[in-house]
């Protein structure tokens, strides 16, 4: 393993403009965790709807983000070598985490939503908590912007796996890890801000 | 490059060469800079004859002035200057200045485009929707802007095609495609260059084009954020800026300031970067401080991140936060000061061109300097918190965008027309165009600045029931102001004709370097074929070899970067 | 091997469109990466038994904290990045953050908070 850093003059153009990518979204999803924050530094009574949250299926959500993040890595070391069908292997493994993601959190919006714990939460706002209804427009804001990145994400690798199925464009499949690990990244901060912090 | 044969979709339309996205960028633009020139019109000529009937328009109600006004104000920002300055004058200049064939990514750069055009499409649209288009003001600020429909259960479709939801959604749009356009930029510069091209060997307008979109990408986050959640505050029924459901409308406003502000500089940056390469070359000399500049100019992006909350000293703000907002809005005029006398140093003891790109050049400085100096004024909370709300802070910010966008657009005009279309303007029309532009801007602007300081508040449409401010001299400063700004419309004509003849009619110019200018751009054929260069060039010193200098005995005014010397 | 690259323009091989041969910069094991990364996961879970709030707080950010230098650092290859990178992707946006945050705490946590009635 060698550790020497490339020059930024080697620095091939798509991983340069998904590293740009990544910095503009993270500073998106930054100021909303910040915006976050200051609320929830505001509002202690934030810390009860929290505790509504499920811990467990975010656990379990953070575990599955995890591990797909190591699919998509190891699916970009196999596509240096143009190992096709590793490379699509541990594709569609990143892909069928993500929508064990998705699904998780498909049934954890249920759920909140059965309880009248809505986008805008009328019930609450009605018995005068108009800051616990703020919690969870936060709530499905948050996840709900993360959610559309797993989304995309999984689309972009969709393309990708087309792409080498047809042996084109391997180098590829780093730009989309990339990204991956990006959504991986933000789901990182999202989960103790939104399930443990209580 | 240019063997393979287009129709005229993919050449014109659907185009991916860097100088067509160009030229497309900068047509929308303009047709949007006519449609908020218009808008300026109908809304100065009620300002200054409040009861008449407005010729081409009719009648104005205070709320279509308000539409107007802010329309006015959105529309010139981000769908006149953003497109013109960033996009137009990047896409055509960063790949031809770098030696290299296209942007690194073309068919991104096309989608950019089209996705700008989408944004445009959508904020005209807005103007047309049942209840009109948006009316609270370019900056959006909630409750005004989320008022009416801060209640948990809104309809969604009628809220989402209200005037101010759809204004919402182009900006997203907007945002979307010029970060799309910076990212191009910017790998685009790192990737693209010349061979020899080291970073101090750049032309100081790349530099400039990659401050600008690096100071975008990187202040546009909270916006786009703050933008969704006004958004969702509209078409869901959301809280985040209801003070009864624990929201904050001070929030928009830090979120929008904090980009809003480094948007200023966004815009600045092109337009420096186009006077850092129109001075040295009609100076005949070299610019001044080239590192200085680059080096200021970090300093001021790092900087304008920290200064954003000078726009909200009267917003209810906490006190001791203005005054650090105070302090750093006064430091930033540091580097901008520098920079601005390291350009007049640079005409200092030239040997001056006085064509009329320069012109340009020279009045941007002089008139960039009230803009800036009364900046001054108004980054100090003391004095902010009266003059707040005023026409001195209208005049101030024209006195400052103004000269960025149209002295700056100009001024690449004219410089690079011969360029880019091949064939010479009217020097004479120019002229012309030029004082006409200048005067008229003066005698418009200066006027606002009495008027505000004199107690005259903006975003009001009619100051008649106000015995005060309907003194004799108010009203005769509001009718100068109102009839220069007709005729600095009209002045743009002499342009359009200028430019609609020269492009087909002008005469050829024969060189491909009229100017005598060392960057890459005059050394491709002009106009550049689609791939810019027959060879692409190798680059051996920095572009700003001007004045006499001695090679092999004899004497040279200037040396292209891509000569090379025997040695 | 590179001998006929679709992706190179001819006069432009100086510019790097797909990762040159050379570019393999070597992989860390990912294994072990995903282990700790784990690991961390549960470590941060026991915050449930926690009552402290200051231990609380050091727990879950700072597991979030080592669990994001892990990902980028391995997962993204951060580590193999020139100092641009490292600046427009941490620094840069550490920074923004940070100064967002610093200019808008003092309107938010440092003032009474009264909600305005309907």
């Amino acid at each position: 393993m060698q550790s020497t850093t490339v020059s930024l003059r080697r620095v091939p153009q798509g991983r340069l403009a998904l590293w740009l990518l990544i910095a503009g979204e993270l500073i998106i999803f930054g100021s909303a965790i910040v915006v976050y924050l200051l609320l929830r530094l505001r509002y202690p009574e934030w810390g009860a709807e929290a505790a509504k949250t499920h811990l467990s299926l975010g656990a379990f959500n953070t575990l599955v983000l995890l591990v797909s993040s190591y699919f998509a890595a190891k699916a970009h070391e196999a596509s240096l070598k143009k190992l096709k069908g590793k490379v699509l292997r541990y594709l569609s493994l990143t892909v069928l985490c993500g929508l064990i993601f998705l699904g998780v959190k498909s049934y954890e919006y249920t759920e909140k939503i059965s309880h009248g714990y809505t986008f805008t939460s009328p019930k609450l706002v009605e018995a005068g908590q108009g800051a616990a209804a703020l919690f969870w427009s936060f709530y499905y804001f948050l996840t709900g912007l993360h959610a559309l990145h797993v989304l995309v994400g999984l689309i972009a690798i969709g393309f990708i796996m087309y792409y080498v199925k047809n042996n084109k464009h391997f180098h590829r499949v780093e730009l989309v890890a990339l990204y991956w690990h990006m959504v991986d990244l933000i789901w990182i901060f999202l989960f103790p801000l939104l399930y443990i912090m209580q | 490059m240019a063997t393979h044969t287009q129709s005229f979709w993919t050449k014109y339309i659907f185009s991916q060469d860097h100088k067509v996205i160009g030229a497309q960028y900068l047509i929308v633009g303009l047709i949007m800079a006519a449609v908020a020139g218009f808008f300026a019109y109908v809304f100065r000529y009620h300002l200054a004859y409040p009861d008449a009937e407005i010729p081409l328009w009719g009648t104005l109600d205070p709320r279509t002035y308000n539409m107007l006004v802010t329309t006015h104000g959105a529309l010139m920002i981000f769908w006149v200057a953003m497109p013109i300055l960033v996009a137009a004058i990047g896409n055509f200049l960063i790949p031809t200045m770098l030696g290299t064939d296209d942007m690194a990514f073309p068919f991104l750069n096309m989608l950019s485009f089209w996705v700008f055009f989408l944004s445009a499409v959508v904020v005209v649209t807005s103007l047309f929707v049942p209840g009109g288009g948006f009316d609270g003001g370019w900056t959006l600020y909630p409750p005004l802007s989320a008022d009416a429909y801060l209640n948990t259960n809104p309809d969604f479709w009628k809220a989402l095609f209200s005037g101010g939801s759809l204004v919402i959604l182009a900006l997203a749009l907007e945002f979307a495609s010029m970060l799309m356009g910076g990212i191009n930029f910017m790998v685009t510069t790192i990737n693209k260059r010349a061979r020899g091209m080291s970073f101090s060997r750049m032309p100081i307008l790349v530099w400039f084009m990659n401050f600008s979109v690096v100071t975008f990408m990187f202040s546009v986050g909270p916006v786009i954020a703050g933008a969704l959640m006004l958004l969702l505050d509209r078409v869901a029924g959301t809280g985040f800026y209801d003070a009864y459901r624990g929201g904050d409308p001070i929030l928009f406003q830090h979120l929008f300031w904090f980009f809003g502000h480094p948007e200023v500089y966004v815009l600045l940056f092109p337009t420096l970067g186009v006077m850092g390469e129109i001075i040295p070359t009609f100076a005949r000399k070299p610019l001044f401080g080239y590192k200085f500049i680059i080096g200021a100019s970090i300093v001021a992006i790092i900087l304008s991140m920290v200064v954003w909350a000078h726009h909200q000293f009267v917003a209810g703000i906490n006190p001791y936060m203005a005054v650090f907002f105070s302090v750093g809005t006064i430091l930033i005029s540091i580097p901008f000061a520098g920079i601005i006398l390291s350009y007049v140093a640079t005409i200092f003891g030239g040997n001056i061109r006085l064509e009329l790109p320069m012109w340009w050049a020279v009045g941007f400085l002089a008139t960039f300097l009230i803009g800036g100096l009364t900046g001054l004024y108004l980054g100090s909370n003391t004095f902010d918190i009266y003059a707040h709300d005023t026409s001195f802070v209208v005049a101030h910010f024209h006195y400052t965008l103004f000269p960025i966008t149209f002295f700056g657009f100009f001024a690449a005009f004219y410089y690079w027309f011969p360029k880019y279309a091949g064939r010479m303007y009217n020097d004479f029309l120019g002229k012309l165009h030029f004082w006409g532009t200048f005067i008229f801007f003066q005698l418009f602007a200066l006027p606002i600045f009495f008027l505000g300081l004199n107690g005259q508040p903006r975003r009001m449409a009619d100051y008649t029931a106000f015995e005060t401010l309907m003194q004799d001299w108010h009203i005769q400063f509001r009718e100068i102001a109102t009839i220069s700004a007709i005729l600095l419309i009209l002045t743009q004509f002499i342009w359009l004709y200028n430019f609609i003849v020269s492009l087909w009619k002008g005469k050829r110019v024969s060189s491909d370097n009229p100017w005598q200018a060392n960057t890459l751009e005059w050394q491709a054929p002009s106009p550049p074929p689609h791939g810019n260069f027959e060879v692409y060039p190798e680059v051996y010193r920095d572009p700003y070899t001007f004045g006499v200098v001695q090679v092999n005995g004899t004497k040279r005014d200037f040396i292209p970067q891509n000569e090379k010397l025997p040695s | 091997m590179e001998a006929k690259n679709p992706y190179v323009k001819p006069g432009l091989e100086h510019e790097v469109v797909v990762p040159p041969a050379d570019d393999y910069h070597g992989h860390p094991n990912y294994l072990y990466v995903i282990i700790a990364l784990i690991a961390l996961l549960v470590i941060s879970l026991l915050s449930d038994f926690v009552t402290s709030i200051i231990l609380l707080g050091l727990l879950v950010f700072g597991t979030a904290l080592v669990k994001s230098i892990l990902v980028i650092r391995n997962f993204m290859h951060w580590k193999y990045e020139p100092l641009f990178i490292w600046i427009i992707t941490f620094f840069a946006v550490l920074f923004i953050l940070l100064a967002l945050f610093w200019g808008m705490y003092p309107d938010f946590d440092l003032v009474k908070v009264e909600l305005a009635p309907k």
